[in-house]
């Protein structure tokens, strides 16, 4: 089926709400949905392909040599996109909803702010990192042409690209759609170029005899590594996949454009920063400075090029991701403008990249570790919950309604058992793997810590339901006509 | 759709957007009903998404578990 220019049809939802709803995050319908297979590649490609790339193929040179870190990756990034389908795009593609809302079922309606919280971290901090790496590469590379650079340089370059971000978005969520593919377009070049830059700078044989850097002695521990930090990382693509793939009219269109867009494009991007760890001692999978140095000044340009063109289309769906997340909390933050929720969504990026540039880049590892914690279990209730409770079908208004009668109000519009098996997953990772020190138990080896995470998880939710939530009546388990106006008592 | 009167409080953040919007009367009630009608409008399986078909899933199975499997498999024994 062919999507990308959907005839436009009289507004079910009355006329000029169509950006009203991709603002607030209200459901879109099929008929206002304007972003195809195209549109939607595009943008998970703009999205994927970062400098965070470079640091999460550092990781994995840790750990592996070249030809099993290059199969790892491609594999654990793979995996990592079997469970963001499966919890996201059949729900968010069917309402037009995004990653907060629909996991108001799982959560309750107001218990939801646990994902608001988790997306606007999870946004703001892959943003720092992101800003804070286009500032250090601004100095580096300045460095490189012999420019004398304050310090400060790296932060105010990292703000600079932040009041950018803000710039373009003001002008509303359809800049995304507009930017996305000659972003993404511009990404691809600049990262072919580096790769094949990168790895005839190296040499063949001296990355296929490069040893990793610190590999644990027992095999199945160092596979596993390297596969847990690729399906961590792809996991973290719950922040961003639900305001993607809300924009398009078919989950069948979307469906191979996110695998490979935002899958397969982290994976590819990490294996320049996986060669690079192997090969020059030190650089954690920065190649910057080493292209810098042996490439010259017209590498440096076209490297700063391509980290300011990959990063600024990153940053720019993170705010996004996050602007939305923030409108969905109950009260005042929902009446704010656009404008206003963009503003909000960066701030604390200004201040954190304007001032402490090296304290926010040192706790990367700790960071992208905590994403993995939280987003498996996510993924595994909901899962479980849509597939096998609630047999692929929601209660739409329920999503909106914070009254007594809402059928997602649970207690308080809070869903106790959503929140256990939340941390029973969360519990059963931080059992496998310490996410500060890496330091892992049996059966880590074999299964990693987020495929047991989201397993343990979805498993917990379902006894939850099934014992409690079910017989007590609550949650919409039960067989009842749906509201189609959330107000309706 | 229900007949009754909308309950603003009822509603989290469309209620918010509705008490807080400049003038109060017609401009927000408006945005309520249009959170309303598109409520209503998605019952309808033809403003709903596409879903995935079966072919789809399995497809999906192959490439983001099988194949991954047969990767580390391979990796492994090499």
């Amino acid at each position: 089926m062919s999507t990308e220019h959907v005839a436009p049809r009289p507004p079910a939802g009355g006329p000029h709400t169509g950006e009203l709803a991709v603002e607030n995050g209200w459901p879109q319908l099929r008929s206002e949905r304007q972003w195809g297979a195209f549109t939607v590649f595009s943008t998970s490609i703009a999205t994927a392909i970062a400098t965070w790339c470079f640091i999460i193929g550092g990781f994995v040179s840790y750990y592996l040599t070249a030809v099993p870190g290059t199969m790892a990756i491609i594999a654990g990034s793979l995996i990592g996109m079997f469970f963001i389908v499966l919890a996201l795009l059949p729900v968010c593609t069917k309402y037009g909803i995004d990653s907060v809302t629909s996991s108001r079922p799982q959560f309750g309606v107001r218990g939801s702010l646990l994902s608001v919280l988790i997306i606007f971290g999870t946004t703001l901090g892959w943003n720092l990192i992101l800003f804070i790496f286009m500032g250090r590469a601004t100095t580096s590379i300045l460095r490189g042409f012999g420019i004398t650079v304050p310090g400060w340089t790296t932060g105010a370059a990292g703000v600079l690209g932040i009041l950018v971000v803000l710039a373009v978005l003001r002008g509303g969520p359809h800049k995304l759609r507009d930017l996305g593919p000659p972003i993404a377009a511009l990404t691809l070049v600049f990262g072919v170029i580096v790769m094949v830059l990168l790895v005839h700078r190296i040499g063949i044989s001296a990355l296929l005899s490069a040893p990793a850097v610190a590999p644990s002695s027992d095999s199945h521990t160092n596979w596993a590594s390297g596969l847990e930090v690729l399906i961590a990382s792809n996991l973290s693509w719950w922040a961003y996949t639900g305001g993607i793939v809300r924009n398009s009219p078919s989950s069948r269109t979307s469906l191979w454009s996110i695998v490979v867009g935002l899958g397969l494009g982290v994976g590819a991007g990490s294996l320049a920063g996986f060669y690079a760890g192997l090969v020059i001692p030190g650089s954690g999978g920065d190649p910057t400075q080493f292209l810098v140095r042996v490439g010259g000044p017209a590498i440096g340009i076209l490297l700063l090029l391509f980290i300011i063109i990959a990063d600024l289309g990153t940053a720019m769906v993170g705010v996004y991701a996050a602007a939305i997340a923030l409108r969905q909390v109950p009260g005042k933050l929902s009446t704010w403008s656009w404008q206003s929720s963009v503003v909000l969504a960066s701030l604390p990026a200004v201040v954190l990249v304007g001032f402490f540039p090296d304290v926010v880049f040192h706790h990367f590892s700790t960071f992208l570790s905590f994403l993995g914690v939280c987003f498996g279990p996510i993924c595994g209730i909901q899962i479980v919950d849509f597939f096998l409770l609630r047999k692929q079908r929601l209660d739409v208004a329920a999503l909106y309604d914070f009254s007594h009668t809402g059928a997602y109000r649970f207690w308080g519009g809070v869903n106790p058992v959503g929140f256990l098996a939340f941390a029973v997953g969360v519990a059963t990772y931080l059992y496998l793997l310490d996410p500060v020190t890496y330091q892992s138990r049996v059966p880590f080896p074999y299964l990693t810590a987020s495929l047991p995470a989201v397993v343990v998880s979805g498993l917990a939710y379902w006894a939850g339901a099934v014992l409690v939530l079910k017989p007590l009546g609550t949650g919409g388990y039960q067989a009842r006509p749906i509201k189609t106006n959330p107000m309706e008592q | 759709m229900s007949a009754r009167a909308p309950k603003p409080a009822a509603m989290g953040p469309a209620a918010g957007s509705a008490a807080a919007s400049p003038p109060g009367g017609a401009a927000s009630l408006g945005r309520l009903d249009g959170l309303i009608r598109r409520c209503a409008a998605l019952e309808d399986p033809a403003e709903q998404g596409e879903p995935m078909n079966r072919l789809d899933y399995l497809l999906l199975a192959l490439a983001t578990i099988l194949l991954p499997a047969s990767i580390i498999l391979i990796g492994g024994w090499l």
